[in-house]
């Protein structure tokens, strides 16, 4: 049971990392220059207004005190209380967790739907007319930035071809699903060239691998052959790519879910850094960073479900 | 016992494969034509590179690369008439495992590391019959135990990672049997295991083969293995058939200069206290082959006109089953061997030529 054996070792490595993080997300809110008081105040700024602010927000304090502070918020789960939203940083992350997770879960699905098809087709016809054209999708689809192709789907979707919407969020299942089409669709086709390539490259490795050979020379059909000797073994190592890209989609989610204006947690970090939002900012860092690392943890788990040496180690 | 009342059961006529590379065009397989009957067992050898598995996986209809063409024919007389070469791989799905089947070279990768053993073997089991869950489970266990599998009812839910080499090439075998094929085809079968394990392999093939009475063409570079087992012997060089003869006549008299330089390389073919023969120079690469014999390099018995010689395989002995060599100069040279070379029994069929393989190499 080695490979399992790692995972929890992974566990124990993660709370350096994790302490880490927290001196990195404080710190750097703190260099962006701009200062909450002054932000709250806005045209009703004096210095001694300022200065009582400073005081009731505890920025009066030393940096280490503050980063005390911060860390036992963040253990007891609140993030302390948010400088502009009346509301404590948990909860405001519980709120827009949904939204946000709805968002990466159909991008991710949306990804494998599209991904998976093209990449095994063009692995298995290399060279052919397919392959070669899939080549300018992944060209435009990785050169394209996210929000642009964004903003492309609003104009052809929801105002050329007014059959989506293009904003919010909706309210229950079914309108949210609507309203996550093209969200979803704008991070899936980034996303999906990078898994295109590694699916394709990872399939022409395995075709030529003596154990398809072997599998072919038993007289099985072509499509088992490339269902459970080809596609099987190619798609374990695209897991890993999948599982790492999935994590980082997080960051994807901050800037796309602005451009759809979706409330989720993407939007609250865009907003809470404009207005110096401290506590706001440090939490959702912190939040961000763990959902890297679990997914993370998580692709680690399924690799090892998937691949039984891995399980043996 | 004549062996040509036997059936043919597999020829390839005048075979060439080309791949186009960067370089130039590359022919591993240069006008190979032979002939398996049923029950025999035909060896092929020859150096690295000298095209032997291109050969042998073009009696299977498999192509080096999909860029690979291809002139010449094999069929299978009576079960496919048409060229094997051209049928593909839809086709030809019907004939593998169940007509023809390999043993791979490298047993290590040649299993799918994902799938548990008894899956694998059941996959071939299952690709030729209609037998029912039950059913196959026993034939899989019939097969492990017939290869030397030991415990197959708790080994068939292991991984390949959790088999030796051996094991692995023995479920490998199991696989080929599970069809129960007429020609099975194993391309250096034993070059990727340790020693006593090759032997224990070897013996295994041969008394699979004797007992199912298949026909077998047996790769290797090790003439030694073939000379205990093979019937006949074919010698590769350069993608070239270059002799192609009864075990017996290549061993006795060789005749062309590569099969007895080769001969000679063997240990035990001088004395201890003497260095080895060794034929000098390097194989030819496949790429920008001389016009003509492409062994003159390296030829001792070499003369300007072999260079140009349109190379051919000229028949020797007159009988339609003698022997074939591809040397302009065989009639006049008198090509010897080492006098205790290679331990060879004369009459193979009655005798223990399936007895200890190892101590073939003594002199």
């Amino acid at each position: 049971m080695g490979g399992w054996h790692m995972i929890g070792r992974r566990l124990v490595q993660l709370i350096p990392i994790v302490v880490g993080i927290t001196i990195v997300s404080f710190v750097l809110i703190r260099i962006v220059p701009g200062d909450p008081a002054t932000l709250i105040l806005g045209n009703h700024y004096t210095p001694d207004g300022a200065a009582q602010i400073r005081k009731s927000l505890g920025l009066d304090q030393s940096v280490v005190v503050q980063y005390w502070r911060f860390l036992r918020s963040a253990l007891t789960g609140s993030f302390g209380h948010s400088y502009s939203l009346d509301a404590s940083v948990g909860h405001l992350i519980s709120g827009g967790l949904g939204t946000t997770l709805f968002l990466i879960a159909m991008a991710g699905l949306f990804t494998a739907l599209l991904s998976i098809p093209i990449g095994v087709f063009a692995g298995l016809h290399r060279g052919g007319i397919f392959d070669q054209s899939t080549r300018i999708f992944l060209l435009i689809g990785f050169a394209l930035p996210g929000f642009l192709l964004g903003v492309l789907l609003i104009l052809v979707f929801g105002v050329k071809v007014p059959i989506l919407p293009i904003n919010g969020y909706g309210n229950g299942f079914l309108s949210h699903l609507r309203h996550l089409i093209l969200p979803s669709i704008t991070l899936a086709i980034p996303f999906s060239t990078v898994l295109v390539r590694s699916l394709r490259s990872s399939v022409i490795e395995t075709m030529s691998a003596d154990y398809v050979t072997t599998a072919l020379l038993k007289g099985i059909s072509w499509r088992r052959v490339v269902l459970r000797h080809i596609v099987r073994n190619a798609g374990m190592s695209v897991v890993v790519v999948f599982g790492v890209n999935l994590a980082f989609l997080v960051g994807g989610t901050v800037v796309i879910e602005n451009v759809f204006s979706i409330p989720g947690l993407g939007s609250l970090l865009v907003n809470a850094v404009s207005t110096r939002d401290y506590p706001v900012v440090q939490g959702l860092t912190l939040f961000f960073a763990l959902f890297v690392l679990l997914v993370n943890l998580l692709t680690d788990a399924v690799h090892i479900a998937i691949d039984p040496r891995l399980a043996a180690g | 016992m004549t062996e040509c009342d036997r059936n043919v059961v597999l020829r390839a006529d005048d075979v060439c494969i080309r791949i186009p590379t960067a370089a130039g065009p590359v022919t591993p397989v240069d006008h190979v034509s032979l002939e398996l009957r049923q029950g025999e067992v035909l060896g092929i050898v020859g150096e690295t590179g000298s095209g032997k598995t291109v050969t042998c996986r073009s009696l299977l209809g498999l192509m080096p690369s999909p860029r690979a063409t291809h002139t010449g024919t094999v069929t299978y007389p009576g079960v496919v008439d048409d060229n094997v070469l051209a049928v593909g791989r839809k086709g030809m799905r019907r004939y593998w495992g169940n007509y023809v089947a390999m043993i791979p070279q490298n047993p290590m990768t040649s299993l799918n590391p994902v799938h548990r053993i008894g899956a694998q073997i059941d996959e071939a089991v299952a690709a030729h019959s209609t037998m029912s869950r039950a059913e196959r489970r026993s034939r899989v266990i019939e097969l492990m135990s017939r290869v030397g599998i030991p415990v197959p009812e708790k080994r068939l839910r292991d991984f390949p990672h959790q088999f030796s080499g051996g094991m692995l090439q023995r479920t490998l075998i199991a696989i080929a049997l599970a069809g129960n094929p007429q020609v099975l085809v194993a391309d250096e079968p034993t070059t990727a295991l340790d020693v006593i394990i090759q032997d224990q392999i070897l013996s295994l093939l041969i008394d699979l083969q004797r007992d199912l009475g298949m026909s077998l063409v047996l790769v290797s570079h090790d003439l030694s293995v073939i000379a205990q087992i093979c019937d006949r012997v074919g010698v590769m060089y350069g993608g070239q058939l270059v002799e192609l003869s009864s075990t017996e006549q290549l061993l006795r008299r060789p005749q062309h200069p590569y099969t007895a330089a080769l001969l000679k390389s063997l240990p035990g073919a001088v004395p201890r206290d003497e260095p080895l023969a060794t034929i000098t120079g390097a194989p030819p690469r496949l790429l920008n082959l001389p016009p003509g014999c492409r062994f003159v390099p390296r030829c001792s018995h070499a003369e300007p006109a072999c260079a140009v010689w349109e190379t051919e395989l000229i028949p020797v002995g007159g009988a339609s089953r003698g022997s074939l060599v591809r040397c302009r100069r065989h009639a006049e040279l008198e090509l010897t061997t080492p006098a205790d070379g290679i331990s060879y029994d004369a009459t193979p069929a009655e005798s223990d030529r399936f007895g200890p393989i190892v101590g073939v190499h003594a002199g």
